[in-house]
């Protein structure tokens, strides 16, 4: 597909969309007195879709990418932000216009065995879209029906079929008759073939790109799985913590990344090749923070290997990694003493238990992930010591001043380029130009 | 006394592994008796695993993959049962142990742990084998912390060590009674403070930060890759020779999968453990496994070493997995799908062709009749069940397209002519051997 398409009118305009659930929002938690929590399911994404492409979306479980395909479609209502297809905010449309939008636009979804219903034929099923919108006369319908169900590669005689009669895979072809029965113009696939095996994944694969070529169709793909992504797609959305970090043409993103994040998770993919096994990668810690609470400035900063230090600071990347992930539980408060005083008691035999160097190689087993310059252990062993007395803030206050990063500060925007990045090693020029010592 | 067949991997020199195997299965017969019919799960199976290796098994859903692993452990329920077959484990304490009360289960330093009573080969549990699954809560209970979890499997397998012969049962009753108490009575400690120290130990040794913390924590404190951490922690805490890993990071993301592999992979050369991994990813075995055997329809169809498999496989199935997976280093050609679906393993409807035949794109006439197992040359470790090894492909002897019926009209070979399998062309060698 066409790379620089920025001058062309996008199908679908996606412009700060935002979606958030909220918890303890019953009339019991407000009696209660709790404070509605907002899940941050999306936040803020933007990005466009060209007619005939296809737009992949990506990233790990929970990062908000399901979401965001059900509330681009209006199956959710936004938090906020706006949804243009065809010119036309989504949100505002209403009845004839609403009808025809849920004509164009359909989905296909991950699940091919809860998302037919197993009380209908195969038949009504994919009719039933027709049912809904009036479309020909009886007759026409099922002839349609037909028609369709021999396009995905079923048999036309599989109309009084019930659904577990079928494999997983020819329920997924199923779902895919009954997305196209109203010749839509888009279609947001939603990990369509995580439940398949990859022997039929492939045919699936193959039944959709031939399907696109037929029909002019458009499609937001949605998966986790990179390899499925890079085969099928035009341009990739990388998603993390319900952000967009990257996003660009299919080739320039798995050739080049330019986000720490997306590049983690091309190198996390093992490859089924006999080099995987000698394929030297590096992994990255933790796990996706909660989109309840999710970190200031950068999002990625809690396991970002490249967060970038103060300019004035010489610190190695596996140090400041370490230091960042420290301040962090100490943030939370997500370190607990006791066991460590029990520790020292039980190591050596009671006598020193008031020990304060004792408590503080002992913490520092624990917590740090890295040994340090001499200089910088000075640092965190006081920090340490604060912990001692539990006073916490002073910690926090003292590794702050020495170690904050631009990465928790400021929330890095998307580059106006062709293959935008939200990171600030990134970033305009002047700030820019931080050296990053790789280990 | 019955003696153990002998397995080409021994027999042939040029072998770089003089050891005798740690388990040898032969002929191993799973089945399920289920009201639609007979399901042969597993079928003939033979497998040689050796010390401190990782072997994967790779397959499809529904291939037998689990069942197998459940066979050698022996945790089958019922409907399920292992008919036939035999499963040598070399373990001379445990041979001396059992010989006096089961002669014939023993040969050498091997005991052939199928004819062992169930009471007997359950005490291995934990101590020889341990397994960990793709759901970490099949194997943690949500109502009790995980430190105390992992400290009452230290203390069973402790029990279990100080003495093999007879503590069977009473680990089994200590298990369920403690179980029960702890439901009913909360997180109220009935564990020894220096099970707890060693579950601390295990939970950092798996890299769960801030180990004391966590052990007081319940499993829903935890997120999944911890979990699953503490899963394997609790599976390693009788030691086990043999770790047998079902899909262990198939829920699991991939910068958390590549982060618990790199675990797995650090705790076998620490302990110097023999891995038996299951999973149905193809980049998993090739980042983790020594040697492999792909399974299609309760069979190992095709085994030998990493390059025996990835690189010059001769089974048409193992061919066509390769050419299904898209490939993330480049934008491929169409993929080369297997068509048609994986067949159901009824026992009435399998029949005595191979099993592959009614997908397989190079089906001949000798197909028909059901391939043994035949070496491939090259390597002493690879193997496969089909004719190709040792015949070339001839159109003459062809199946018709339609010989086993259109019953699956889904093809994706209806639109284009067949052309087996590989979609980088490589190594489709039509003369195949
Ligand atoms: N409890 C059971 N009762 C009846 N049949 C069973 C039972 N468990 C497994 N089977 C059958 O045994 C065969 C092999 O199943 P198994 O679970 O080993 O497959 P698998 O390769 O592990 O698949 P997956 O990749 O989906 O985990 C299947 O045909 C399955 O239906
Ligand atoms: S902004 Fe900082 S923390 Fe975020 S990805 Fe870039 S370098 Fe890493
Ligand atoms: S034995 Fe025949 S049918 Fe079976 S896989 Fe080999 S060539 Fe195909
Ligand atoms: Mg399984």
């Amino acid at each position: 597909m066409a790379r620089s398409r920025s001058d062309e009118i996008p199908l679908v305009r996606v412009s700060e969309l935002q979606k958030y659930f909220w918890e303890n929002d019953s009339l019991l938690d407000r009696l209660l007195g709790d404070e509605p929590v907002a899940v941050r399911a999306v936040d803020g994404v933007s990005f466009d879709i060209y007619e005939g492409e296809t737009l992949g979306l990506v990233g790990e479980s929970g990062c908000g990418k399901s979401t965001t395909g059900e509330t681009l479609l209006r199956l959710q209502e936004p938090t906020g932000g706006a949804v243009e297809f065809d010119g036309q905010n989504v949100y505002d449309l209403e009845g004839a216009d609403l009808k025809a939008f849920r004509r164009e636009a359909q989905a296909v979804f991950q699940d091919p065995f809860s998302s037919l219903d197993p009380r209908m034929t195969v038949g009504r099923i994919v009719r039933q879209p027709l049912d809904i919108h009036g479309v020909g006369s009886k007759t026409d319908r099922r002839t349609k029906v037909q028609d369709l169900l021999e396009r995905v590669g079923l048999a036309a005689d599989h109309v009084d079929r019930y659904p577990h009669e079928f494999s997983g895979g020819q329920r997924q072809r199923i779902g895919i008759a009954r997305a196209l029965a109203l010749e839509p113009e888009f279609i947001v696939l939603d990990e369509p073939t995580s439940a398949l095996d990859v022997s039929v994944q492939a045919q699936v694969l193959n039944l959709l790109d031939d399907l696109q070529d037929e029909f002019g169709l458009t499609y937001l793909l949605i998966s986790h799985d990179l390899s499925v992504i890079r085969h099928v797609c035009d341009r990739v959305a990388v998603m993390y913590l319900g952000e967009i970090v990257e996003i660009g043409p299919s080739e320039d993103i798995f050739e080049s990344p330019r986000h720490p994040y997306t590049e983690a998770l091309l190198e996390s993919v093992p490859r089924a090749s006999t080099e995987e096994r000698d394929r030297e990668r590096e992994t990255i810690s933790g796990d996706v923070p909660s989109p309840r609470d999710p970190p200031s400035g950068c999002r990625f900063r809690t396991r970002c290997p490249k967060i970038i230090p103060p300019d004035d600071l010489e610190i190695t990347q596996p140090e400041y990694r370490a230091v960042m992930t420290l301040r962090e539980r100490i943030e939370s408060r997500n370190i607990t003493l006791e066991a460590v005083s029990d520790e020292a008691e039980r190591s050596d035999g009671d006598l020193e238990v008031d020990s304060m160097d004792a408590f503080v190689q002992g913490l520092k087993t624990q917590v740090l992930e890295a040994s340090l310059d001499p200089r910088h252990q000075e640092v965190v062993d006081a920090a340490i010591a604060d912990l001692a007395e539990e006073r916490w803030e002073e910690a926090e206050v003292r590794l702050a001043e020495m170690y904050a990063s631009v990465c928790e500060q400021e929330n890095p925007l998307l580059t106006q380029d062709d293959h935008p990045a939200a990171c600030h090693l990134h970033d305009p020029p002047v700030i820019a130009e931080h050296t990053i010592e790789n280990p | 006394m019955p003696s153990i067949p002998d397995s080409r991997a021994n027999t042939e020199g040029g072998c770089e592994m003089i050891q005798k195997p740690l388990l040898r299965v032969r002929d191993l017969e799973t089945r399920f008796f289920t009201e639609e019919g007979q399901v042969n799960a597993v079928e003939k199976l033979t497998l040689d695993i050796h010390d401190g290796e990782v072997f994967g098994i790779v397959g499809e859903s529904g291939s037998g993959k689990s069942v197998t692993a459940r066979s050698v452990l022996g945790l089958l329920e019922s409907p399920g049962r292992v008919t036939g077959g035999e499963l040598w484990y070399r373990d001379e304490t445990f041979a001396d142990t059992v010989r006096a009360d089961h002669p014939d289960a023993v040969d050498g330093d091997y005991v052939d742990l199928e004819s062992l009573p169930s009471n007997v080969r359950r005490t291995l549990r934990g101590t020889h084998f341990s397994m960990i699954f793709q759901d970490p809560m099949s194997s943690l209970n949500p109502s009790i912390p995980v430190g105390e979890q992992i400290a009452e499997a230290v203390e069973a397998q402790r029990r279990a060590r100080a003495n093999p012969r007879s503590v069977a049962s009473r680990t089994q009753g200590y298990g369920l009674s403690q179980y029960l108490m702890s439901t009913v009575m909360g997180s109220r400690k009935y564990v020894k403070s220096e099970s707890l120290e060693r579950a601390v130990e295990l939970l950092e040794l798996v890299g769960i930060p801030d180990a004391p913390l966590r052990a007081k924590e319940y499993p829903h404190e935890y997120s999944g890759g911890m979990l699953q951490r503490a899963m394997i922690a609790q599976a390693l805490a009788g030691e086990p020779k043999v770790l047998i890993a079902d899909e262990p990071t198939t829920a699991l993301d991939v910068t958390i999968q590549a982060q618990i592999l790199d675990l797995l992979t650090e705790l076998q050369e620490e302990t110097g453990m023999t891995i038996l991994l299951i999973t149905h990813n193809l980049g998993v075995v090739a980042r983790m496994c020594d040697r492999v055997g792909v399974m299609y329809a309760g069979e190992i169809v095709e085994r030998g070493t990493l390059a025996d498999v990835f690189d010059d496989p001769v089974h048409p199935y193992t061919q066509g997995l390769l050419g299904s997976i898209p490939d993330l280093e480049g934008i491929g050609a169409r993929l080369q799908p297997i068509p048609g679906n994986v067949p159901s393993l009824l026992d009435h409807e399998m029949g005595g062709r191979c099993y592959f035949a009614d997908r397989c794109p190079k089906a001949m006439e000798e197909c028909l009749e059901h391939p043994p197992e035949f070496d491939v040359d090259g390597s002493s470790h690879h193997a496969t069940r089909c004719y190709l090894a040792e015949t070339t492909y001839s159109e003459a002897r062809a199946l018709d397209a339609d010989y086993f019926g259109s019953a699956e009209p889904l093809e994706d070979a209806a639109d284009e002519p067949v052309e087996p399998a590989r979609s980088d062309g490589g190594n489709t060698e039509e003369d195949s051997r």
